[in-house]
Parts: C-alpha cells; structure tokens; sequence
C-alpha cells in the first residue's frame, strides 16, 4: 500500500514530562512525538499505527543543554541543528556536535530531537555510536519510575531499544573525568554515496594521548552491525603502543566485526566490513592528529 | 517599435541574449504557484486511492471489494472488470498482440502494477478502505532481468507474444559488411546501462470530470506531452477529441521527462470519472512514484567500430538489447528508435548497422526520461571511441577531431537520415580545452599521480538533437505494412504560439508548452519585447495548455527540448506577424503605405512625414472600439495572430529506414577529472566542464541554470542512481532516503561554455539545449574513472559505477596496510 495519510489517532499534546508520562500511562499504543522526522514519515506509510501521540516538543526545558559538573545533561527535545551549534558541547564532547552536524539535511536537523533518533534506534543513525563511545547515559522516566542507563545497553537491535511503552527519553547524561595531563581527541565520520545519506558505516573514536602513545582508545562502530559496538579488542590493543599511523592501520586491519554485518543493496557485508576498517583507520588518525594538534 | 528593416536588428538585440532575471521566479519561490495538487477541485470531487500487484508477476484469482465498499465514505471500488466496460487497450507504437490497459486485467506483470481504485469522499477514507481489499494472487515465476528474459524456457510476461522478445529489428546503412572487410583493426565495447530515474519534486496527479450531459471528459493533469499521447488516452477511453478536454496548468514541479507517463493514468483516472459519473482526483506518492510510474530502460549494448590504419571510423555496428518493463507502451522502442538518426554521433560514418531487441520482464515500463536513450547511446560510443584511441595509439581528441563532420559539410545527412543543422565540432573542442584549462589539469593529473593518487581525465562528446520527429516511430512498423496506400505515415514536430493585443495595449502570449521551471514565459516575454518594442514586464505570457481553449497540435508539450528550438520559433513568427499587423492599421489610419510606417516610444508615424502619426494605443483602440471606421472597413485587423511553426527537414520516414528525427542537432564537449579513493573506490569530480552549441541562446542565464541542473544530474546518474530490485522483481529503493537525488547542499557547479554555431533552420538559429550533459556527464566520467584506475586496467561496463562496483572489481585486491600508505607512482 502506498499511502499519503496516517491512520486515525489521537493527538495529546503534553506542558510538562509529569503529564506526558502520565498520559502514556493511561492508554495503549501510544508513542511519543518530538520533531516527528521519522515517525510522520513512519505513520504516512502506515508502517507505524499508534491509537495516541503524545507530543512533548512543546515542554518548556526539555531541550535545555545544561551543565552537570563538568559534564553535560541534553534534554531529549534538543534539535540536531541546536546541538551542532552548542558552544558548551563543543568545548566538552565536539563529537556529538560533529555527528548532530551531520544527520539528514538542514531541515531535517531543525526539527529533529536527540530523544526521537536515539528512540527510534535506526542502525544508521548517528548518536547510538557516539554516545557509545562517550559511555553516556540516557536517563528515562515514566509515571511509576524512574531510571538511567548506559548508552551501550540502550540499543537493543534494529529499531529496538530497552524503552517501555510507557516510558520516555528525558535527557542524555555526558560525564566527563577531570583531566589527567593527557591529550584528546575525537572524530566521528560517516561513510555514505553522498553527505547527506544515511550511512552505510559510522564510526566514533575517542583516544587520549600522552607522551605519543595511546592512554586510551575507544572506538564504536554504527550502521553495519544490528547495534552499536564498542571494539574493545582493537582498544585494548592499541594501548600504551605509539600513536602512529602505522599501529593504527594494523590494528583496523586486524578488526573482527563477526557475522552479523548488514548486508543490504545498499552494499554488501563484505564491502562495509572493508569500508568499517576503513573509516575505523582514519577515524582514529584524524582523533590523534587533533588529539595531538597536527590538526 | 519599429516597422523599418534597416532597424530590426537593433531593436530585436534589446532583450535577446541577456540573462534577463526570470519572471516567473517569484512566485515559484514564494510558494504563489499552483501545480497540480493547488487547484481548485470541481465540486463532489472524491478521492482514488490505487491499489497495487505486491507481486511482479502473479495471476489475479479473485479480487474481493466487499468490506472496502462497506466502509462509510467510499463510493466504488474498481477493478478491470468493471473499468473495462468503459475502456479499451492503449494504442502501442509497435505492432504486437500485447493488450496494454492502465490496470492489470488477469495477471499482474510489476510490483506496482494497479490492480484496483478505491474512490471515496476523502483521501484517508480511501486508504483505510483500500486496506480492506483482499485480492488472491497466484505468484508466478519472475523474469526481473535481460538475461533470464533471454534464456532458454523462461517464464514468458506475456504469452501471447510467445517470447519475452516484443520487437528485433537490423537497420543497415551503406555497406558494413564491406567496412569490416576493409578495416585495419575492429574496436568492440560492451556496456549496461542499469534502470535509472530521474523523479521531480512534484509526482503525478490527474483530476477527471466525466459531465454525462455533454459526453465530455475534462482532466486537469501534469502531462507534459506529447499530445500525440493524449489522442492514445482519448481512444482508449472510447472519446473522440472534441469530447475529451486536457488541461495542463501553467506550473509543474519538475518533470525530466518522467511526466510524459503520467498519461496511462490519465486514462485509469478518466475511466473511473466516467465510470462513477463523479470527479476523481489522483496524487501519486512518493513511493508510487518509484513503483509505477515510469524509468528509463536497461541496455546492453555491443558496440563494434571498423577502424582504417589512419584512424578513420570506417563502420559502427551495435547490438542493442533494452528491458522495457512489463509493458512496451508508446513511444517505446524510442530508447532506440529516437537514436537512430545521430546514432553515429558528430562523427562522420557512412556504414552502420543496428540491431535492436526489445524484450519485456517483470518491472516497470519505461518511457521517456531527460536525454530519452541518449546516456545510452553517448556512454558505450565514447567509450568506444576512447579504446580506439588507446589501441591506435592517438590522442583521444585527436581522434574526435579527425573522424568530426566539419563545417563545410553543413547541413549534413547522416547514414540514417539525420539533417545535421550546422556545427564547428573543432572550435567548440578547442573551447572546451580552454574553459578546461586542459593542459593545467593534464599537469595537475601528473603532479597529484606523483602522490599516489588515482586521478584520471575523461573527455565525451556528443550531438544534442532537439524536437522530436513522430517520423522515427514509423521505423518500428514492418516494411511491408509502411509500403501499403493505406498506411498514414507520420512526421512533424510543429510548436505554436497565439499573441493578441487586448483592447486596452496589453499584450498576451499563449504557448501550448507545459513547463516544468524552463522558464518559457521569460524567454518568450523577451523576444515578443523585442519585436514590439516594449518591455518583457509588460508581455504577459501564458503556459500550459488547455485543448478547448489553446491553439495546439499533436507534437503540442514540453519535451525533447523543443521549446529552444520550435518554440521560440513560433513566438517570434507570430510577434513579426504581430508588428506587420500594426503597421498595416497604422497605415490605413494614416493614409501612408506600410513600408513608410516607424514606432518609437509608443507612437507609430510616417517616416517620411513625421507630423503623420498615431499612438499605439490609440490604434489599438481604433481597432478594437472603431473597426467600422472608413480607414478600417472591410479589412481584417484583428490583433491576435496564431503561429505555428514546423522545420521542413522533419519528414516522414523512409522505406530504407532512413529518418530525420530531430530538427535540431546541437553539439556538446565534456571533459572530467575525477580522483578515485584508493580505499573506498568512492569518486570525487575534481573539475568538470562542458561547451554547449544552442545555436544561440534567447536567455543565456537560463541555459546555464538548466545545464547546471543536467550536469549534476549526469553525476547521480553515473555514480549512484539506479532502481534496484531483488530477483523476484521486487523494487527495493523507492524513497528519497534510498535513491537519492542531489539537493541544492550536493550541487557542483560546472564550468559553462557556449560554442554557438547558428542552425538555419530556426529564425533566430536558436537549437535545443540542456540534456546534452545527461549523455556526454556520465561518458566523460566513465572515461575518468577508467583513466584514473590506468593501473587496474579498468574496464567499466556497468552504470552507475557505484563505489563499491569500483572497489569490488578493481581496488579489492590491494590490501589496505598498502593503500594508506602514501607511495609515489608513476605518472
């Protein structure tokens, strides 16, 4: 079927996260709402059918970038466009504005929330590597709980994730450690025909240099694998070794991505596994080189 | 205004050849135009919803509307066994037994293929019901490419026709045979070319209003022509044309040829008005738009060039096989047919033979989309053309340039009946080069291979053939029923124009062109300007046509790049008929001769007595309020005046298959450098630069922006776009997300060029302009890429040559460890 309209529902449009929780609460088959850039889309193909929308992109706050100590907190209603251009982001974790800079096109990233794409848990989406990789933590509520949990154990596969149908996104924690005399960097990229596709590979790598070798090496990959992974093996290798371009090729050549690869027309497992290798390379020479200030 | 000769030129220069600001940008751009879906709607309007085969090829069992037409709201619910009652099949241009309806009758033969409309009071009740249609289907086996449709036992898409072959023919010109015998070294490529797109921002619609009263049918649509199609829809639907009104409004978001297809739906739609006896609007959605509306064909091709010991092309033979889809619908076999008159490009080759094979399989039908057939034939040809200049060891332009038809053999018949216009092939190549800076990009070629990149440079060239010629469809008729008394050849590809003055001075042209953001109203605002001496603010020009109500032809549309040629054409003849018109009132009214009339600043006077004058609007005045007035009585001085304009090379087909199947042949060079990631074998166009022959441009600013558009199109086209379905013809990209098309972030700006060669068979030798880079783009790329990848020995065969195409088949075998490293090469 190919179809223009939504099915009928209902829309109930929530002032504050109290109401909206408790109007979840209250019916079946209700989904939340935010900047609606792929659940309209979902709906107007009748992919997705929810008998109510609760729309909470109108409570005041809930897009607020807030300092937490020397981390941040990120409302769950925060655009991409808001958080791509966020000063205090960007001081502190510059990958997730570099990964918000980099979802769908202009006005995509002007409706579209960090809550709605974490939610909506495409493989292809970007943060789900990023905030992987950053060991974030997404803090959920609803009418009877309250809870937060690990970025890396929010993502449970393909449009899948640990939320209850009652529960929603509140706000994205990012912690930070205070420093310890090493030197980061970061770099999120994103592997697609043109810019602005969805990926085929994301990678998020952050690494912390100190006297040329690695101190810490994190690298999560997004988009060709059901969830995001964090390649612990290729951290734990690289650590304490020199940050140079050649350990850092071995090491992505030696990466094991296992069997469960997507595999669709868009490419073939094989070419990802190549270009997830590929990116996980460069990615990682692009984080030292700012880590280091060659970039 | 002015009458007098020795004047004309400086007049008609006024707004010729400026980039004069668009007209009609503002209220495209401000969200003020109306295209289809804006219109007012009559009233008790109801809303189709259609529903689809999910199977590419299944027999339909049972179709159960039962719980679809309970649902409150819904007013039929429709299938082939009632639509039939109301219809016939749609004319094919090829002779085959092959019974094409807009709605499956018993099999469905493409995912997509309608199978039955819900029509009701809204669009969302529509959907809700037409979930509740049950139709049992039986799969049958699929045939979803060339290949199986091809082999031996393979499921037949339709049995009438006893194999998947609808249409095979040879065309030979001059003596092949004796060509090959003859040649010093024979060239062959082969090439596909994979089932591509190139949809508008805006999808299809159609709005039917069968009125029983009357026995008329009006539909607003945005088909974009040719009205040689709207008669097919008119006798499928069992009307004669003074019974069925098209009316096309004046906007249309974008078409790229894809519009034309809009027309099997104008029948589906138009059967449903009159079946239910209320009005029925149509949109088409996004995903509909991808499943069933139309794509250009897939070809194979075998390309075989005869080559003398000098280098001279001494014969071309092809073999050409094109998936059509399901359907072999009108104007197929055009991917070929429209082709075969410049099939040999700018090069002069007296011996040539084609053998084309049409088959059908279980996908969408094709139709024409921007350049129709011509990537097709440009890709494999300049590809060709580059291997025999590797073989020969000659430079690849060089080559061109030896095996170019030259100036002085203009006008120039081709082999198979082309009239080339006029040309300088040599100087637009030496054009290019400088717009290029060829030698800068050979050098910079050299010093990025120094650092191990894979740069490479590609040069395509290639004929712009303008208006379509019916003619070349005759060619898909057997000889022998061509030969017969009976049989009505066709020809022509006239456009006209309308230009009135109204009562009060103002001044309106009608064009039966549908635009789709060419910016016909400018350009035709600019040169009536210029013949009347005002300015093109003060013409107001009117686009879309309306078959009650506008002078229009069977060639009528936007299509085939007609306007820069046949249109503009028109409204020029019309605005000199216009002027003589003026000039002769004024004369009578003056009492001077026609000759001895002059305006100037609005006031028409006897040059040779000055004191003798008349304002223009008094004149027109007088003709309008006081026609009965001594000077004017009895004499015809109405003041709108009808052109319709037609170049006399566009004549039927021959018995020898020889055809003339375009008025005008422009000419295009493309030159390319592209760097290829060693890594990922993704492709980036480093420089790109194309010099175009439009004879001429009226409006040289709008030619650009639409050969910016085509150039980037040209891009997608080569490097990513294609429609891609899985073995059981199941179409798999079908959103914007999946097949992606460049937005305003993505563009490349290509470097312009103009090398106008005026045609002499256009007033002002204008020729059509702007799908030249849809051809030569994707050659010079694939000539890039395969220079860029020297050291692969690359031999790209497949388009798109997607990045990992590039990478599977060349790069893979590098190990990464090696290819990061920077290594010097070469160059």
């Amino acid at each position: 079927m190919y179809t223009l309209t939504p099915p009928k529902f209902d829309y109930k449009r929530a002032s504050s996260v109290e109401e909206a929780c408790k109007l979840l609460a209250a019916t079946d088959g209700t989904k939340v709402i935010a900047g609606g850039q792929s659940l309209l889309v979902a709906m107007r193909l009748r992919l997705a059918s929810p008998a109510v929308l609760v729309d909470i992109g109108h409570i005041s706050g809930l897009g607020n970038i807030s300092e937490e100590g020397m981390g941040l907190n990120i409302g769950a209603t925060c655009t991409h466009s808001k958080l791509a251009r966020s000063k205090e982001v960007m001081e502190r974790f510059p990958i997730l504005c570099e990964a918000a800079a980099r979802v769908g096109d202009e006005q995509v990233r002007n409706r579209g929330t960090i809550g709605g794409s974490i939610s909506h848990a495409d493989p292809a989406g970007n943060y789900a590597p990023v905030l992987t990789a950053l060991n974030a933590k997404i803090a959920l509520v609803s009418a009877s709980n309250r809870r937060t949990i690990a970025a890396s154990n929010f993502f449970e596969g393909p449009y899948t994730t640990v939320l209850n149908g009652d529960e929603l996104v509140e706000k994205v924690i990012l912690e930070k450690k205070p420093s310890s005399g090493t030197r980061e960097g970061h770099s999120f990229m994103k592997f697609s025909t043109m810019p602005q596709e969805f990926a085929t590979v994301n990678v998020a790598s952050i690494v912390a240099i100190k006297d040329g070798k690695f101190e810490e090496v994190t690298v999560a990959l997004g988009a060709l694998l059901p969830k995001p992974r964090i390649m612990a093996e290729l951290g734990e290798s690289l650590m304490g070794k020199a940050a140079s371009a050649e350990n850092i090729r071995q090491a992505s050549q030696e990466l094991h991505l296992g069997s469960e690869i997507i595999s669709d027309y868009k490419a073939s497992a094989q070419y990802r596994t190549h270009i997830a290798k590929v990116l996980v390379a460069r990615s990682l020479l692009t984080a030292v080189n700012r880590a280091t200030g060659a970039e | 205004m002015t009458v007098q000769s020795s004047q004309e030129k400086r007049t008609e220069q006024t707004y010729v050849g400026v980039a004069y600001p668009r007209l009609e940008d503002l209220r495209l751009t401000t969200g003020k135009a109306k295209f289809l879906d804006d219109l007012s709607v009559p009233p008790g309007t109801h809303y189709a919803v259609i529903l689809r085969s999910p199977y590419a090829h299944a027999k339909i069992k049972r179709i159960d509307t039962e719980d679809a037409i309970k649902v409150p709201g819904v007013r039929a619910v429709l299938t082939a066994a009632e639509l039939l009652s109301v219809m016939d099949p749609l004319p094919l241009a090829l002779r085959s037994p092959i019974r094409y309806y807009p709605i499956a009758t018993d099999r469905a033969r493409y995912a997509g293929e309608p199978v039955a409309v819900v029509i009701a009071r809204s669009r969302a009740i529509a959907e809700d019901a037409a979930s509740k249609v049950n139709v049992d289907y039986e799969p049958l086996q699929v045939v979803a490419d060339i290949e199986k449709a091809l082999a031996q036992g393979a499921p037949k898409v339709h049995e009438a026709v006893g194999s998947n072959t609808v249409w095979k023919k040879t065309f030979s010109y001059g003596d092949v045979g004796n060509a090959f015998e003859q040649a010093a070294k024979v060239v062959s490529v082969d090439v596909r070319v994979n089932g591509y797109t190139v949809p508008p921002m805006e999808t299809f619609g159609v709005v039917a209003e069968y009125d029983k009263g009357s026995d008329v049918l009006t539909e607003w649509c945005n088909f974009i022509g040719p009205f040689t199609l709207a008669y097919v829809v008119a006798k499928a639907l069992r009307l004669s044309q003074d019974r069925f009104r098209v009316i096309v409004p004046g906007d249309i978001g974008g078409s790229f040829g894809t519009k034309l297809a809009v027309y099997p739906y104008m029948a589906l739609v138009g059967a449903c008005s009159i079946f239910t006896g209320v009005p029925v609007k149509w949109i088409e959605t996004r995903m509909e738009h991808f499943v069933g509306s139309t794509r250009a064909a897939t070809r194979l091709s075998h390309l075989e060039m005869a080559l003398s010991a000098d280098g001279d092309f001494l014969g071309l033979k092809a073999r050409i096989t094109d998936d059509i889809g399901a359907y072999p619908r009108s104007p197929e076999p055009g991917h070929l047919l429209k082709s075969v008159s410049n099939f040999t490009g700018p090069y002069k080759i007296s011996n040539l033979e084609i053998s084309g094979e049409y088959v059908t399989t279980n996908t969408l039908p094709t139709s024409p989309i921007r350049a129709f057939g011509r990537p097709h034939l440009c890709i494999p040809l300049e590809k060709l053309v580059d291997k025999c200049a590797k073989i020969t060891g000659n430079d690849p332009l060089e080559l061109r340039r030896r095996n170019f038809i030259q100036p002085r053999d203009f006008p120039y018949t081709t082999a198979s009946g082309g009239v080339y216009d006029s040309g300088d092939y040599g100087a637009a190549i030496e054009k290019l080069k400088k717009i290029f800076d060829l030698d800068g990009a050979r050098a910079d070629i050299l010093e990025k291979r120094r650092e191990g990149r894979l740069v490479g440079l590609g040069i395509a060239v290639g004929i712009e053939p303008s208006v379509s010629n019916m003619a070349y469809l005759d060619l898909a008729i057997p000889e022998e029923e061509r030969q017969k008394a009976t049989f009505m050849p066709h020809s022509g590809g006239q456009h006209s124009a309308t230009l009135k003055i109204e009562p009060d001075g103002h001044i309106v042209v009608r064009l039966d062109s549908c635009p789709q953001g060419q910016g016909h109203e400018t350009v035709a605002a600019q040169l009536v300007a210029s013949v009347l001496g005002v300015n093109p603010e003060d013409v107001r020009v009117l686009t879309g046509v309306d078959t009650f109500n506008v002078s229009w032809s069977i060639s009528s549309g936007t299509y085939a790049s007609r306007f820069g040629s046949l249109g503009i054409s028109a409204v020029y003849s019309a605005a000199l008929d216009m002027r003589k018109k003026l000039a002769e009132a004024a004369s009578k009214l003056l009492g001077v001769s026609a000759d001895d009339i002059v305006m100037e600043n609005g006031v028409l006077f006897s040059k040779s007595r000055r004191d003798l004058k008349i304002s223009s609007k008094r004149l027109v005045g007088t003709v309008y309020w006081n026609p009965g007035s001594d000077a004017l009585k009895g004499g015809d001085h109405t003041l709108s005046v009808t052109r319709t304009f037609n170049v006399e090379t566009l004549g039927p087909a021959t018995l020898d298959n020889k055809v003339n199947a375009s008025a005008t042949y422009g000419f295009i060079g493309t030159a390319a450098a592209v760097e290829v990631d060693r890594d990922t074998g993704s492709v980036s166009i480093l420089k790109y630069a194309s010099v175009h022959d439009s004879g001429g441009s009226i409006n040289p600013g709008i030619v650009e922006q639409l050969c910016v558009g085509a150039a980037n199109q040209a891009a997608s086209h080569a490097l990513h776009q294609e429609l891609i379905h899985d073995d059981s013809g199941q179409p798999l990209n079908i959103t914007f997300g999946d097949y992606y098309v460049r937005t305003a972030e993505d563009f490349f700006t290509p470097i312009f060029g103009s090398a106008a060669k005026k045609s002499p068979f256009t007033p002002l030798g204008t020729k059509g302009v702007s799908e030249g880079d849809n051809m030569t783009g994707p050659a010079a790329l694939l000539i890039a890429i395969q220079d860029a990848l020297y050291e692969y020995n690359a031999d790209i065969d497949t388009v798109p040559f997607t990045a990992e195409r590039i990478w599977s088949r060349f790069l893979s075998k590098n190990n990464l460890g090696e290819s990061a490293s920077s290594r010097s090469r070469p160059a």
